[in-house]
């Protein structure tokens, strides 16, 4: 027997968009439902960006993202966060934060400023909001004091020497060298969130104390890639500070990246036994309207299909990638609705020749275009649907990754969306919805 | 060496592409002295821009029957010099519903006049052989092409010239010639990558640089008129078929598919140019060649794609050649030229162009013969007889050939650093440290020339942080070269990707501009 739902709203799409929305929901007591895939959080940094590059003709990194956006309102007035305002913004972010926290996975950063990381790139990174592991990475490297950078044996996704290398002109005092990592002499290739797994127990805790303290000469300050523990993270990272006396910060990774995966268990446990139900591994594959603004909805886990009736969607799918759109040879379609997207003419728009133009290219800017309440509307700019809602990068008019907006974006969005039903759904009081 | 204000040789090869390696081997084991001054790296044009088809030369019978033969008798030799460089698929001649009857009536008789082995065999038994072929398959017949890996070939002679003591410059490109009397006295050379000229005094000046033939001609004050016919071509993210697919009818668009190790690749386009400025495939050209080449496969229509590419054929423009009057380039002989500007009163300077991958072999023994003459040299042309294998470790460039050789040395302490292709941590060292010992250079996409880096399914996305990451482990990379290595690299890889980016790729495209330029910003990082 297939298991059925019946709940007011429907996620669909489990990124960050999604479940920052399922926490929003959750905060509101809205009877919700969950469902998607992997996230993409893997592939994440774990930073949370707001607004990370300049909109003047100089294209460049920028530390205001407040004065970015403001001038976004003017020059871009169609683009999802120029929409949004900076309060709204600030609340959503907050409230989030606040949820993860209490998870044990604390994000701060400067309400005013964007704070910059070094990524393993040797690059510089603009984040607004960064998990404590990453904050002494940006300290570190404001106060430029004697710094270990350390990699493993057999671990790909990092070298120590090419962020050393990177640094090195604006960074004197860097030094980098290579361990090898507590119990792992058989084995020929390490994986991040492996050794992370292994530092949650103490008895590895201990070990890598140990080897560590030989490792630094007069460094004060080191640097690991992001290997701290899943769940309890920030327990270790103090109990190694603590122990070595040392100011200790992780880098973010590649792929498969270990901040990512702690803020995707964060935000599934923040869920945990409130109003809003998480289908993991279940991907919405079919939407059926029915009258009356409810929805059919099935998923096409081949173990457990689920059948879901809902009165509302949110639809957080993402952009393709995550499978919120697909493109043929011809043109780029949304997925489970086949809602209208905005896109460029043909396919020989979608790209700019030069891989790295500054202006990115045009098919980032594709994605569905909403009315004011984030819903989905027809060419002729009328809701799709009362009760459909869509959130995160799947919008149009917006470049996440060229400008550095993905996790504002997809947080700010989320919370607008909340908001946006609940109005919708007291606005129909005493109807069905 | 660039570094140095001269250098003198017995011949300045201009061109790294097949025919001018291929004529550095020539001359090389005929002990004559050569440089081989290159503008960019082994067979950036026409001879890394091609199928990789080794002609049986079916295609030519009825247009070109000197070039078929030809074809014929310098297949027969590759296959028997370098078997490890060609994969004997055999190939198939298939005309679909619709195709020219009389042409496919004529096509054995001119096979067999023109002396190419060519057997007819039934609807069924061409399924049977090939199950991706449409079922509006309504002739076949067997042929004998094959696959051959382009760059492998190139890197084979230019690496077993080198070992006859021959000399390669990469990077480097030809400014000026000064002419004195009835000769080229000196020629003035530039490394493109750090800004030195230096001088070359050499015996005799071969002119082997394809499309741009014409540009190097005119700087001896001669033209040579050249027409640039752009063909486009595809790569498949996993083979398609067995054998080399030709469709049976006068030579067209997007009518040749050959597998390569683990892809296949389909084309071309014939596309009159009027420079050589901006050759690069576009979405209307991949469109096209999808549109054609399904009728005959019609999977290629639901196929993924991994990149297009294109590359300028280098012909001659010759008014008797295009006997059909069509106009189209196709008709234009397919046949080499050489070209001793003698008649010119330059009497040191040869042109050799036009011609094929197939025939590479003959066009060098041709010239080499010419340059012989010019230095009243007596040695016999070796090239037919000799094996063409080097001592460097040039098997990497194949497809799947990385795998096989690192699971055959079993090392258990080795790791791999590029996934899509399988190779090794250890591999990429050896590469590396040959790399510098003959090319003092070892940037990535001089790995990416030398082997399978960055030509998988991720177009470098994991890859090249992993091998940038090791090099600077290894202390090949310093500073900050490391990320420009990597901009380069993806910046390149992107103008064969952007034809094909749709369904799973551009979904691949979307991740590594996710990852390179919002994780990591190297849209927005300059040189400090």
């Amino acid at each position: 027997m297939e298991a059925v739902h019946k709940t007011d709203l429907l996620i669909i799409g489990s990124g960050l968009s999604g479940m920052s929305a399922a926490v929003f929901a959750a905060n509101r007591n809205i009877r919700a439902v969950v469902a998607g895939g992997a996230g993409g959080f893997e592939y994440s940094s774990g930073l949370m960006d707001l607004w990370g590059r300049s909109l003047t003709e100089k294209r460049e990194i920028t530390k205001k993202p407040w004065d970015m956006l403001e001038k976004l309102s003017e020059q871009e007035p169609e683009h999802p966060l120029a929409k949004i305002k900076k309060e709204t913004i600030q609340l959503a972010f907050s409230e989030l934060t606040a949820a993860l926290k209490k998870q044990g996975l604390t994000y701060s950063g400067h309400k005013e400023k964007n704070t910059l990381v070094m990524t393993p790139f040797g690059t510089l990174r603009p984040t607004y909001r960064l998990p404590l592991a990453m904050v002494s990475n940006s300290e570190a490297f404001r106060k430029k004091e004697p710094c270990l950078i350390i990699d493993f044996k057999g671990l790909r996704e990092f070298s120590a020497v090419f962020v050393k290398e990177m640094m090195k002109k604006r960074w004197k005092h860097l030094r980098a060298q290579t361990l090898e990592f507590p119990d792992t002499r058989l084995q020929k290739e390490v994986f991040t969130p492996m050794l992370a797994r292994s530092l949650e127990t103490e008895q590895v805790q201990d070990k890598f104390l140990t080897l560590i303290r030989s490792a630094v000469k007069d460094e004060t300050w080191i640097g690991l890639p992001a290997i701290l523990g899943i769940y309890s993270s920030e327990k270790i990272l103090k109990r190694l500070e603590t122990e070595s006396g040392l100011n200790i910060f992780e880098i973010p990774t590649s792929p498969v990246s270990v901040p990512g995966i702690r803020l995707r268990e964060a935000l599934m446990k923040s869920l945990e036994n409130t109003s809003v139900t998480l289908l993991q591994n279940q991907r919405v594959t079919k939407v059926v309207p029915l009258p009356k603004g409810e929805f059919h909805c099935e998923t096409g886990s081949d173990i457990n299909p689920v059948t879901i009736h809902t009165k509302a969607i949110l639809l957080a799918t993402g952009r393709f990638l995550g499978g919120g759109l697909y493109a043929d040879q011809k043109r780029i379609h949304e997925t489970l609705l086949g809602l209208p997207v905005y896109q460029p003419e043909n396919r020989s728009q979608w790209h700019k020749m030069n891989y790295f133009d500054l202006d990115g290219h045009r098919i980032n800017r594709a994605g569905i275009e909403t009315d004011d309440l984030l819903r989905p509307v027809t060419p002729g700019k009328r809701p799709v649907s009362e009760t459909l809602f869509a959130s995160g990068t799947l919008l149009a008019h917006q470049d996440w990754i060229r400008t550095r907006c993905g996790s504002g974006l997809s947080i700010a969005t989320g919370f607008k969306a909340i908001e946006a039903y609940l109005q919708i759904r007291q606005g129909s009081q005493g109807k069905p919805l | 060496m660039p570094g140095k204000k001269r250098v003198t040789t017995d011949v300045l090869i201009i061109g790294g592409g097949v025919t001018g390696t291929g004529l550095a081997r020539d001359l090389a084991l005929r002990g004559i002295s050569s440089i081989v001054l290159e503008k960019e790296t082994i067979n950036a044009g026409a001879s890394g821009r091609n199928h990789g088809l080794l002609h049986s030369g079916a295609r030519y019978v009825s247009s070109d029957p000197v070039s078929a033969r030809e074809c014929k008798t310098e297949g027969d030799i590759l296959k028997k010099i370098a078997p490890h460089c060609i994969e004997k698929t055999g190939g198939l001649y298939i005309a679909v519903k619709g195709d020219d009857e009389t042409y496919i009536s004529l096509f054995p008789e001119l096979c067999k006049k023109t002396g190419i082995p060519c057997e007819s065999i039934t609807v069924k038994e061409a399924l049977a052989l090939e199950p991706a072929l449409s079922e509006n398959t309504i002739a076949a017949f067997r042929v004998e092409d094959a696959s051959v890996d382009p760059f492998h070939i190139s890197l084979e002679n230019m690496n077993q010239a080198i070992e006859h003591g021959a000399r390669y410059f990469n990077f480097c490109k030809v400014v000026h010639f000064k002419i004195a009397g009835k000769a080229i006295q000196k020629v003035t050379a530039k490394n493109l990558l750090n800004k030195q000229v230096f001088e070359i005094e050499a015996r005799v000046v071969v002119n082997a640089a394809g499309a741009w033939s014409g540009e190097i001609a005119k700087l001896a004050g001669i033209h040579v008129d050249m027409i640039y016919s752009k063909g486009s071509l595809l790569i498949t993210h996993s083979r398609v078929a067995g054998l080399v697919l030709n469709r049976l009818r006068i030579p067209s668009d997007g009518d040749i598919l050959v597998p390569g190790g683990t892809v296949s690749i389909f084309g071309t386009t014939s596309m009159r140019m009027e420079s050589l400025d901006m050759i690069r495939p576009t979405v209307e050209e991949t469109d096209f060649l999808v549109k054609e080449a399904s009728a005959m496969v019609p999977q290629l229509e639901k196929t993924r794609y991994i990149r297009a590419y294109a590359g300028v054929r280098p012909l001659i423009s010759d008014p008797e050649g295009d006997q059909s009057g069509s106009g189209d380039d196709r008709s234009v002989s397919r046949g080499f030229s050489l070209i001793d500007h003698q008649a010119e009163n330059i009497e040191n300077f040869i042109t050799i162009t036009g011609g094929k991958m197939t025939t590479f072999r003959l066009m060098a023994e041709k010239a080499a013969d010419r340059v012989g003459d010019k230095l009243h040299h007596k040695r016999q042309c070796r090239t037919a007889i000799l094996p063409l294998k080097s001592k460097a470790p040039t098997r990497m460039t194949e497809a799947g050939m990385s795998f096989r050789l690192w699971s055959g040395k079993g090392k258990t302490e080795d790791i791999t650093l590029c996934e899509c292709e399988m190779i090794s941590k250890n591999q990429f060292k050896e590469l590396i440290t040959w790399l510098k010992k003959t090319r003092k250079t070892s940037d990535l996409n001089a790995l990416r020339v030398h082997s399978r880096l960055g030509k998988g399914a991720c177009q470098g996305t994991f890859c090249s942080q992993r091998v940038t990451g090791f090099m600077y482990d290894e202390d090949y990379l310093k500073s900050d070269e490391g990320i420009y290595n990597i901009k380069d690299l993806l910046r390149e890889r992107f103008i064969g990707q952007r034809p094909v980016l749709w369904d799973g790729q551009l979904a691949q495209a979307e991740l590594n501009e996710a990852l390179f330029c919002g994780f990591y910003g190297l849209d927005l990082e300059k040189p400090l």
